[in-house]
């Protein structure tokens, strides 16, 4: 039950000094099972969540997650 | 992961209790009060101890998360379902003047439907994901 949000998270913690997943999760004060399964499209974050993210790695939104409703392959 | 065997266990040592009365006696003449309050009592005793170890065991990060949050709500959600047949079963058996023994465990069958529906809702979304 993957979500349509895509993201960067990997590659924006990799380009963040190699941020480990347990950070990132310690910053955002959730579990680092909760970011896998955001990294892994299994799990939506809230809004909230996703501007805490952006805010994290100092970039837009629409650069940590995308949106790719069904059929749209671009 | 842990509530799901908690519930299976109660249920099991609870069932197994009754049926071997059961061969001395009518099913509706077994004494199923005190095994009935033990397996609850226990289980209710486990979960919470449960709670507290999977607690101490992610020390260090959020205790509860929310997607914890929402996992549970869903869980308790979906289960809430059966737990609602069972009542609506017991309120039946209750109209048609049925032996405690059945209107009992038709809400005992609800609890522990719901309690393990729950559980294994709960596992699936850790592991595939709430549904949309």
């Amino acid at each position: 039950m993957s979500t349509h949000l895509t993201n960067s998270l990997r590659a924006l913690r990799f380009a963040r000094n190699e941020m480990t997943q347990a950070e990132l999760a310690a910053r955002l004060g959730v579990s680092r099972q909760t970011v896998i399964a955001i990294e892994q499209g299994r799990y939506s974050p809230t809004l909230e969540m996703a501007f805490q993210m952006a805010r994290i790695f100092e970039v837009p939104l629409e650069q940590v997650f995308q949106y790719r409703p069904p059929g749209c392959e671009t | 992961m842990i509530f799901l065997l908690i519930s299976v266990v109660g249920v099991t040592v609870y069932l197994v209790t009754v049926a071997l009365r059961a061969r001395e006696a009518a099913l509706s003449e077994v004494a199923w009060v005190m095994p009935m309050l033990w397996t609850l009592g226990l289980a209710m005793a486990a979960g919470i101890g449960g709670d507290l170890v999977v607690s101490a065991l992610r020390k260090g990060e959020t205790a509860l998360d929310v997607r914890d949050l929402e996992i549970r709500r869903y869980g308790l959600y979906v289960g809430h379902f059966f737990g609602v047949i069972g009542g609506v079963t017991a309120l039946g058996l209750t109209m048609l003047d049925a032996e405690k023994f059945f209107i009992a465990h038709a809400l005992y069958a609800g609890f522990v439907v719901s309690a393990l529906v729950s559980a294994v809702v709960r596992l699936r979304a850790y592991r595939r994901g709430l549904p949309r």
